[in-house]
């Protein structure tokens, strides 16, 4: 037989107490079960310690002490060495997210970089050299802050339209039963009332023979079915505050911003800089720098000022 | 000696002017409703017959509603004149126009009394943000922005500075256009013997430069209040609300991170610079999550700290953000509110807010009739002085 080894990340045996008050959870129902941040199953009276300050307590195994506010939100899996693995998964998707674009579509470019990220996430699950791979993993989010940035953006952007995707095809969806179930109905409805015509017609027309009245009706009806089958409901994609989100917006054609209010001034140009006096003073001015003023500004003004008006309308 | 008027009667184009209730009052000025009516010209043998009877003059065909601003000129201020406000008022409405700056129809004096007729606008744009249950989409925004652009490209590239620009300064006309309007704060710059003060501008919109105490500046200071609106356009609340001077300095710091020299070239030499705590930037998609690239790339580029990088009312205009879809929505269609009872001028700002001595924005709002004159390319008056009763 085979010795069983402890295992620590499933079964914690004195786990089932509060570490802080020693609650059992046999007696205290309240017990909420969370994952400490070593990744250990941990009974904690949140509610009793919520408020009462900033305790610390040690887990049975690996003597490892945390506080209560740092022990985390409930386990989704049962299994903890999976939920480390995916909570693991999830921080390093956030970081290390970038798309084979960024490679100009290099593959290898991308493969490489795909290892390196697995290598990095092997590392922190598995707890292989977890100082130098963190230190790394800094180093790496300081370094392509803007990209990191820009990606997470698109991310978030490509969910959304897939939500708003998704949440169109379902109201079609509803929208198409709803036309489907009508139609059928209506069928039902135009079914009893062709019966009724054919008793009546069967009654009370002599000119035709009762099997022709019941051929005419069997045509009648089959175009009708025809019709029936015919439901396609489409919505037209919303034109929302999304559809420029995805970097890709169209540029609009035929678009002045400046209304063609202004006439193009060709006829006059201004340098950076004059050799005179007048701006002598704020040319070395940096507190004029900073404050946005150039010299420019007052050689712009100056000559503007002196073709102002030369293609007004005379006065009235 | 009989009245000029008497023997030849009013001129042609002559317009009267009639208060028809008062909707506001501020420290400095009255704003009454009223309207602007063309005088019919009429013969001097029917001059037994009054001009225009009351009853009638609702029935005149042309005639436009107006506000009236009446400069109040009391005889213990006046050891002070006339309120400076008004003057640059004034000033620079006369030389200004364009169809998203308010138009000052015309100026006159009674008694010892200044008054301003402006068009009539009863919306702004603060009342709009505030009302949440109206829903903006991005063409919506962009319309807007571009107005707001397009009347203060119009106000640097005659070389004036508005320097007082918020979301309750743009006023709304009823076919939706968007109208810069409360001059009394704004001057003519380029002049580089002519230090400004750095005393300007709401706080909430005020730039780094202008809360450093920098006294020459330039229009960058306003393209900084466009940032401040545009990111107020998408998220509904004012971006920085600092509640002092130097709160105002670490809230914007907070927000896009303290910039270092590198950032922003000579902010040292500034008066009022003092050293700040290193914030680290939040990254603006986690603020604007609804806004998309473009959006946040102008958005960006318009706060930036240096002014010399921020920029220029031209550049925004030129930015792909106004020339990407979605097209910016027809101003008749944008979102409006519903009450026009609701009138701008009985709106007031808390008082922690209003910088002293800044009367009430003038009215705006309303009809636009017959077709107004395209400004050209000059700052002279564009249109020919009426006359006036």
């Amino acid at each position: 037989m085979a010795t069983k080894q402890p295992d620590s990340y499933t079964s914690d045996i004195n786990a089932d107490k509060c570490p802080v008050c020693l609650t059992e959870k046999y007696l205290n129902p309240n017990l909420k079960l969370l994952v400490s941040p070593c990744f250990h199953k941990m009974y904690i009276n949140r509610c009793k310690h919520k408020h009462s300050g900033d305790f610390t307590y040690q887990i049975p195994l690996t003597k490892k002490s945390h506080s209560i506010r740092s022990t985390g939100a409930k386990a989704t899996f049962e299994d903890l060495r999976v939920e480390k693995e995916v909570q693991i998964r999830k921080r390093i998707s956030r970081i290390f997210n970038k798309r084979l674009e960024d490679f100009r579509g290099d593959p290898e470019a991308y493969n490489k970089y795909l290892e390196m990220v697995e290598d990095t996430t092997f590392n922190l699950v598995n707890a292989v050299d977890v100082e130098e791979t963190e230190a790394y993993i800094q180093q790496y989010t300081k370094d392509n802050k803007d990209t990191i940035d820009s990606n997470q953006r698109k991310q978030q952007s490509e969910e959304k339209h897939q939500k708003t995707r998704l949440e169109r095809e379902r109201r079609e969806k509803l929208l198409r039963k709803e036309a489907y179930l009508q139609a059928e109905e209506e069928n039902e409805k135009a079914k009893a009332l062709q019966e009724a015509e054919i008793l009546n017609s069967l009654a009370s027309d002599t000119t035709k023979t009762p099997e022709d009245i019941i051929r005419e009706n069997k045509q009648k009806q089959k175009h009708r079915r025809h019709h029936a089958g015919q439901i396609d409901i489409k919505l037209e994609p919303e034109i929302d505050i999304m559809d420029v989100e995805d970097g890709k917006s169209v540029q609009v054609d035929d678009f002045d911003p400046f209304d063609g209010l202004y006439f193009e001034r060709d006829y006059t140009k201004v340098e950076d800089s004059y050799h005179e006096q007048f701006t002598s003073d704020v040319v070395k001015d940096q507190k004029a720098k900073a404050g946005g003023y150039l010299p420019r500004v007052a050689y712009e003004r100056a000559i503007s000022a002196m073709y102002f008006g030369i293609l007004a309308p005379a006065p009235a | 000696m009989p009245d000029i008027l008497d023997i030849f009667g009013p001129p042609a184009g002559a317009v009267e002017y009639i208060k028809e209730k008062k909707i506001g009052e501020g420290t400095y000025a009255v704003v009454y409703q009223g309207w602007a009516v063309p005088i019919v010209k009429i013969s001097p043998e029917d001059k037994s017959k009054e001009v225009l009877p009351d009853k009638d003059k609702e029935a005149v065909a042309g005639k436009r509603k107006i506000a009236i601003k009446k400069i109040k000129v009391n005889r213990s201020a006046w050891k002070d004149g006339m309120d400076l406000a008004s003057i640059r008022e004034v000033k620079f409405l006369r030389e200004l126009k364009h169809p998203n700056i308010i138009e000052l129809i015309d100026v006159f004096s009674h008694k010892t009394n200044l008054n301003l007729v402006l068009e009539f606008l009863d919306a702004d744009l603060e009342m709009l943000i505030k009302n949440k249950p109206l829903k903006f989409s991005a063409a919506d925004i962009k319309s807007w922005m571009l107005m707001l652009c397009r009347g203060i490209y119009h106000c640097h590239r005659h070389f004036i500075l508005h320097r007082d620009l918020k979301p309750n300064n743009l006023l709304l006309a009823s076919d939706g256009q968007l109208k810069i309007a409360d001059f009394g704060l704004a001057r003519d710059y380029g002049d580089p013997k002519r230090p400004m003060t750095s005393e300007v501008v709401t706080r909430w919109y005020r730039s780094p430069e202008l809360l450093m105490g920098a006294k020459m500046y330039s229009g960058a200071v306003d393209m900084w209040s466009v940032g401040c609106i545009f990111a107020e356009l998408l998220m509904r609340v004012p971006y920085f609300a600092g509640d002092t001077d130097i709160g105002q300095l670490d809230m914007i710091f907070q927000a896009l991170g303290t910039p270092t020299e590198a950032d922003w070239p000579g902010m040292k030499h500034l008066p009022s610079f003092v050293e700040f705590k290193r914030y680290q930037r939040t990254p603006y998609s986690q603020l604007f999550t609804a806004a998309g690239p473009d959006a946040l790339d102008l958005l960006d580029k318009l706060l930036q700290f240096d002014p010399l990088k921020r920029l220029s009312a031209a550049d925004t205009l030129d930015h792909f953000y106004f020339r990407n879809s979605p097209r910016p929505t027809p101003p008749e269609k944008l979102p409006r509110t519903k009450s026009t009872e609701h009138h701008k001028q009985a709106v007031d700002l808390p008082s922690d807010l209003k910088i002293a001595g800044m009367p009430p924005p003038a009215a705006g709002g309303g009809i636009t009739l017959g077709k107004r004159p395209r400004p050209d390319d000059t700052t002279g008056e564009t249109r020919p002085p009426k006359l006036r009763q």
